[in-house]
């Protein structure tokens, strides 16, 4: 069989990854942002006796090559030479598409045009004559509807019948390339030919437009009306943080936490006393029974009591992601993130960042100049990961039954603070290049594809029930036995353990802070190795002590002992400070590895590690004897 | 026997969880991104 290489090119939001997943049957994120396909990727699949392989180049909307994905794009375009080069165009906004397109065709590179998102066209009222656009760039032109199976068959008889040779530029093109070059051969400075050269291209954009492109009867735009309200400049922010703030009362208070307080209570309750009854039954020896019952289910059930939540949070943000309004936070956030000497297209690594620090940090390479890359994969921990969240619920149900939701979101707004606090510190000492600029699309609003935004929650949420089986299994009972262990053999009492020695050391630190206890302390290292360790941790230490006179009246509302033996524990305002503490201290070694990795550099490794210890260590301070000065 | 029994299961799956965060570092996975690919070929990251 005959080979065929195609690679798909074109702008950001122009369905491109769902016609390359519609062709290969491949499964790959589909997001509204800018960014999401940052490198190729190859998919394989067999027509008319042709093996085809497809590339799915990232969007980019030009290829200047200032950005990566710019240069990933034009170096394999002009490097690879695959034989068939589709550039797929948003039928609804072709003005935009063909920028990209005359690039490529400036560049010498014959293309098929891919009219995608027919139906959004036609519901704008917009009618491509496709053939006079294929006189007017001398190139092939196909129309399709990505989700559509016609479509996609249609497109790949285009692909196998398709002789690009017999294509050559029309005299239109080779009369412009010429004009671009007449331009690139005068006496312009850079920045003056860059700008003539941009006119030119738009005014052969717009006469092939006026051309090809017919509106009829513009219908009233959805999509306009809705951003007339959620994108205006007065409302968007507050709109944001209200948006926000909903998902929050959805997570913590109406949905995710009473599917939260009945797993807690399932494994706190019946579980834990049907095990411990069990062993009891087989006779099985007393540290065996607490390795069991304090090790792996305090440890391991404690993290799993706030696996709902963090799919009900991850459920919402897809859902948002889904409508096309999360597309619309880089544009809200950019006059914040202009501020802070970033760009709104900073927010999207960060908002990765709720989900889990390591593919947001990874996530930065979308970003265009290395200030801005740095300065984003420095801040982003700071943000609550869903690792941090287990923490943040667990306190705030404990300390603040009545006000959970709102305790949660406020540490999720000190995150963000911090990060801006920190990207404008940065920016302004050890990052002081000029930040970029950016072009963003916003795609229309969506009723989102209910499949796409569950496929999207399990994936995202799926990573915390492995972690719960594997590392946070691993980590509970290494706990349990630093926990249980001295150099003489097993102990009875915690305080003269392994743990209790180290979590002693650290918590030298915390004097001031009002949680210097040896449990707190051996909580703080844990959360170095895994976020989810420190509730493992306090699961495991405070699962099992004596539940005092002081904690009487706390279990009648907390469900479980571990809440009991932290009611003793930690004040309210303590409990603030170590919320405080775990929502800025160093990241993760697995956040911290992929730092080192992104960076190259042990030394912003190190310096990430140290500088948001001690962040945390001084805000967290400030929050404990600011509040102790208040009366609190 | 219980107890031999029970540590012989904690053992085996102490060391598939071992194997698993092993096999995530040589593969350079990470279980909380969300992707079954390694870093170098994902799509949500790059490179």
């Amino acid at each position: 069989m005959s080979s065929l290489a195609v690679a798909l090119t074109g702008n950001p939001n122009t369905g491109k990854s769902t016609i390359f997943n519609e062709l290969t049957g491949a499964r790959q994120k589909i997001g509204n942002w800018p960014g999401v396909t940052v490198d190729k990727k190859i998919g394989y699949l067999s027509h008319q006796g042709r093996n085809i392989s497809v590339v799915d180049l990232p969007g980019t909307y030009s290829v200047n090559a200032r950005s990566p994905e710019e240069k990933i794009v034009i170096d394999y375009l002009l490097n690879e030479k695959p034989d068939l080069v589709v550039d797929v165009l948003d039928s609804s906004n072709l003005e935009r598409n063909l920028y990209l397109t005359i690039q490529l065709l400036e560049q010498g590179i014959p293309l098929l045009l891919d009219l995608n998102m027919q139906d959004e066209a036609k519901r704008h009222g917009i009618r491509v004559d496709t053939e006079k656009l294929g006189a007017a760039l001398g190139m092939p032109v196909v129309e399709t509807t990505a989700r559509s199976r016609s479509s996609i068959k249609t497109l790949l008889d285009v692909f196998t019948s398709t002789m690009m040779e017999k294509y050559q530029p029309s005299e239109k093109v080779r009369a412009h390339i010429a004009r671009v070059e007449g331009l690139r051969a005068g006496n312009l400075a850079a920045d003056a030919l860059e700008e003539k050269i941009i006119e030119e291209r738009y005014a052969f954009i717009d006469s092939v437009v006026s051309e090809c492109v017919s509106v009829a009867g513009a219908s009233s735009d959805l999509t306009e009306k809705i951003d007339a309200v959620l994108a205006n400049g007065w409302t968007a922010l507050p709109l944001f943080l209200v948006m926000l703030y909903a998902v929050f009362q959805i997570t913590f208070e109406w949905i995710g936490q009473p599917m939260a307080d009945a797993l807690d209570d399932f494994i706190g309750g019946p579980l834990t006393e049907s095990v411990t009854a069990t062993l009891e039954s087989w006779e099985v020896a007393d540290w065996m029974q607490s390795l069991i019952v304090d090790g792996v289910i305090g440890g391991v059930g404690g993290v799993l009591t706030f696996v709902p939540l963090i799919f009900v949070l991850f459920f919402c943000l897809s859902f948002l992601d889904g409508t096309g309004y999360m597309a619309r936070v880089a544009f809200i956030t950019d006059p914040i993130m202009r501020r802070v000497g970033l760009t709104g297209k900073g927010i999207m690594p960060l908002m990765m960042g709720f989900g889990c620090a390591v593919p947001a940090i990874m996530g930065a390479r979308t970003l265009d100049s290395e200030k801005d890359r740095m300065t984003s994969i420095l801040v982003t921990p700071f943000l609550t990961c869903g690792a941090k969240l287990p923490i943040m619920a667990l306190f705030a149900a404990m300390f603040f039954p009545d006000n959970a939701a709102n305790v949660v979101f406020a540490m999720y707004i000190l995150g963000v603070i911090m990060a801006i606090i920190a990207a404008k510190l940065l920016g302004g000492t050890v990052f002081q290049e000029k930040g970029s600029t950016f072009l963003l699309e916003l795609p229309p609003y969506r009723i989102p594809d209910m499949k796409t935004v569950l496929l999207e929650t399990w994936d995202k949420g799926k990573g915390y029930l492995i972690k719960a089986g594997t590392i946070i299994f691993a980590m509970s009972v290494l706990i349990w036995f630093l926990g249980n262990f001295n150099f003489n053999g097993m102990t009875e009492e915690m305080n003269e353990s392994f743990l209790a020695a180290l979590g002693t050391g650290m918590s030298k630190l915390f004097i001031f802070h009002g949680f210097d206890t040896w449990e707190a302390g051996a909580a703080v290292i844990t959360g170095i190795l895994a976020k989810e360790s420190v509730v493992s941790t306090m699961g495991i230490l405070y699962g099992v002590g004596e539940i005092s006179a002081e904690a009487e009246d706390a279990v009648e509302t907390a469900a479980t002992l571990m809440q009991s033996g932290m009611a003793t524990a930690f004040t309210t305002m303590s409990a603030v400070a170590f919320m405080v503490f775990s929502q800025l201290y160093t990241p993760c070694v697995t956040a911290l590895g992929t730092i080192k990795k992104e960076t190259g550099s042990w030394k912003w490794m190190g310096f990430s590690a140290a500088y948001m210890f001690a962040i945390a260590w001084v805000v967290s301070l400030l929050v404990y004897q600011g509040g102790r000065l208040m009366g609190f | 026997m219980a107890t031999y029994i029970l540590g012989a299961v904690l053992v085996v799956a102490l060391i598939a969880a071992g194997r698993h965060i092993y096999r995530n570092f040589a593969d350079d996975k990470h279980d909380c991104c969300g992707t079954e690919m390694n870093c170098t070929k994902c799509p949500h990251c790059g490179k």
